[in-house]
């Protein structure tokens, strides 16, 4: 008995330093951010290395809002990622269902190669993109990055959303369309509100992935009035000055909306992702 | 007038033809049951008949009206589903008014509307919950009661039962029977259920492979299949199914059971009027089907043409005693009364009414007589 409840508790300690391993590995670069952000420059530059800030300061927060393009930057990646968002909401919900619900030629074949487009390393797109951005005129503009984004976000979105869509009876559109829906009325008013969890999960997903991302972005925007925040974060790194305050300053104030943003739908969306799985 | 006609109606996915010139007719107050096994194609004719599937050849008429290219929405139909379909995210009284709504009729007739049908289908009290807080029964009569707010020219119920338990199944069945004679609605019915197709309808078309194999009212069905499939299909216990041939002989005909050149082969003599319609050929290959309730026990010598035979399994089933026995070679079951209770290998004689004897072609498994 005594031995079975020694290897119990063994194997609970066991769990729990995997478990804070992972966190702290996670946490840890984040923690050391948010204390950066609140140290002084000579702090930040020092020979002794301090691991909490001796006299905090809200100065680099300050500064990089007023004295840089930083709140231009914001709006520009704000704007950027709403585009995209509404591209993949509107086209790829209706994409989605199609897949999930209806028979038609090549379907397999579309989706197999909706998968497979995500296979590819972005690096590979970055230039094909950027002619055919440059053919439409639409290189750096957020409606261009936007629809970059929408390249490799879109499958995301319409294999998410298809997985949802599927536990979806098929007679329920049949069954509205009989009660005076056309299809899309159908799908608006009958199947989106079952799915609505699963919508909010994806489209945050998606959310996220065009906020933070930084590749394509560099890439294909040139002026300040479409760079958005990643980009924009890394070129305040001079040929002689590395702002580290400034830099760790806006790296926080740039996750604080996907913070918010989780903060307001994590329970739909965690409802959203576990549907499936758990469906009664 | 004609609820509805379909006229050769074809329907094709890619190189699969599911039907296959379907002709049915269904007067205005009928109840006609399309039955069939799962993949006969009925499922999808109800399909064309609502709009939700389109058709490759035919017409399908609603009334006076040629509905093929009319939306769903604008045939005046309702539908059943077998899973209810019942619209998750809305309360049991959104789901009776939604199809009103989505056809602007007033608040005040929609409400009205609702109130008629909840007290029908006795769900007045259930209307503020929501589908899944339903059991099977009561989302069952929600899903009718949503057919019925709407007062159609035609009724759709594809398959409508079959998610009950048996106990529930037999009660919906005897209430839509009723609400079909108080409401004279006209119906089509889908169902590979027999017992539902046999008590509902007024008019049954059995269907196989995407054709109909007879379409008559259930007794004719029942009492003169025309063929092979149907007399099987209907039925249970199955009707007994015995190759055999017809024997002149004398100024009569004799049916000889047994397969060709078999060893044990039974001759019994038939009446003129078992055989009536048929050309008498002699030594024509026939199959004989007799329903196993209509084979009696004989005693004595009196009663109709007869076979001597051995009990080799009874099965009681409280209502009857069923007693399975080979004849010519071939295994057949005989449906008796209940208080007769035979131990395995007893003597048998069993005799049959040859009103009740039908004769199926062997070759293409037609009716004969």
């Amino acid at each position: 008995m005594a031995s079975l409840k020694r290897s119990n508790r063994m194997k609970t300690v066991g769990a729990y330093a995997v478990a804070f391993f992972f966190l702290f590995f996670g946490l840890a670069p984040i923690v050391w951010l948010i204390i950066t952000s609140l140290k002084p420059e000579h702090e930040i530059v020092n020979r002794t290395l301090t691991y909490y800030p001796h006299d905090p300061i809200l100065t680099n927060y300050v500064d990089i809002w007023n004295q840089s393009s930083f709140p231009t930057l914001m709006m520009n990646s704000f704007i950027t990622t709403t585009m995209t968002v509404v591209i993949c909401v509107v086209i790829g919900t209706l994409a989605a269902y199609s897949f999930s619900q209806y028979r038609f030629p090549g379907k397999h074949a579309l989706l197999i190669f909706y998968l497979v487009v995500r296979m590819f390393p972005a690096v590979l797109m970055i230039i094909p993109l950027f002619l055919i951005l440059r053919a439409f005129g639409l290189l750096d503009s957020h409606l261009g990055l936007a629809l970059a984004y929408t390249s490799f976000l879109m499958p995301l979105f319409i294999w998410m959303m298809k997985g949802f869509f599927d536990t979806v009876p098929v007679e329920l559109e049949k069954a509205a369309r009989i009660d005076g829906c056309t299809r899309v009325g159908a799908l608006v008013r009958v199947i989106m509100p079952l799915v609505r969890n699963g919508l909010a999960a994806t489209a945050i997903f998606v959310a996220i992935a065009a906020w933070n991302e930084y590749m394509f972005a560099l890439m294909l925007t040139t002026s300040s009035g479409s760079r958005t925040w990643p980009v924009g974060l890394q070129l305040m790194i001079g040929e002689f000055q590395l702002p580290w305050g400034l830099l760790a300053a806006g790296g926080i104030i740039s996750i604080i909306p996907v913070i918010i943003l989780f903060a307001l739908v994590q329970q739909t969306m965690v409802r959203g992702l576990t549907a499936g799985a758990v469906k009664g | 007038m004609k609820a509805l006609s379909l006229t050769n109606i074809r329907k094709r996915f890619g190189p699969l033809e599911v039907l296959k010139g379907i002709d049915l007719s269904l007067d205005d107050g009928g109840f006609l049951v399309l039955l069939g096994p799962s993949g006969c194609g009925k499922s999808t004719l109800l399909s064309i008949i609502a709009g939700l599937e389109e058709l490759t050849d035919g017409e399908v008429k609603i009334g006076d009206r040629v509905a093929n290219d009319l939306h769903p929405k604008d045939r005046n139909i309702a539908m059943v589903f077998q899973s209810y379909a019942l619209y998750p995210s809305m309360s049991v009284r959104r789901n009776l008014a939604f199809g009103l709504h989505m056809r602007r009729v007033d608040q005040a007739t929609q409400a009205e509307a609702v109130e008629r049908v909840a007290d029908l289908l006795g769900i007045a009290h259930l209307l503020e919950r929501r589908p899944a807080q339903l059991s099977g029964g009561q989302r069952q009569r929600v899903a009718m009661g949503r057919a019925l707010v709407r007062d159609p020219e035609l009724f759709l119920f594809d398959e409508p039962l079959s998610n009950l338990d048996a106990k529930l199944r037999v009660q919906m069945r005897s209430e839509i029977k009723k609400l079909h004679n108080r409401l004279k609605t006209t119906i089509v019915y889908v169902t590979h259920d027999q017992v539902e197709a046999m008590t509902l309808a007024t008019s049954i078309a059995v269907m196989r492979d995407g054709e109909i194999q007879q379409n008559a009212a259930p007794s004719e069905i029942y009492d003169r299949p025309a063929n092979l499939f149907v007399a099987g299909f209907v039925g249970s216990p199955q009707m007994n199914f015995l190759d055999g041939r017809i024997v002149a002989a004398g100024n009569g005909a004799s049916l000889e059971l047994g397969r060709d050149g078999g060893p044990e082969n039974a001759a019994i003599p038939l009446p003129p009027e078992a055989l009536a319609g048929i050309e008498a050929s002699d030594g024509r290959p026939v199959v004989a089907g007799i329903r196993p309730e209509a084979l009696y026990r004989q005693e004595g010598g009196a009663g109709g043409p007869g076979f001597d035979t051995k009990v080799d399994l009874v099965e009681i089933t409280g209502a009857d005693t069923i007693v399975s026995f080979t004849i010519a070679g071939q295994e057949a079951t005989a449906r008796l009364s209940a208080d007769f209770k035979p131990s395995l290998g007893d003597d048998l004689t069993l005799a049959f009414d040859p009103g009740r004897l039908h004769l199926f072609d062997r070759e293409t498994s037609n009716r004969l007589n």
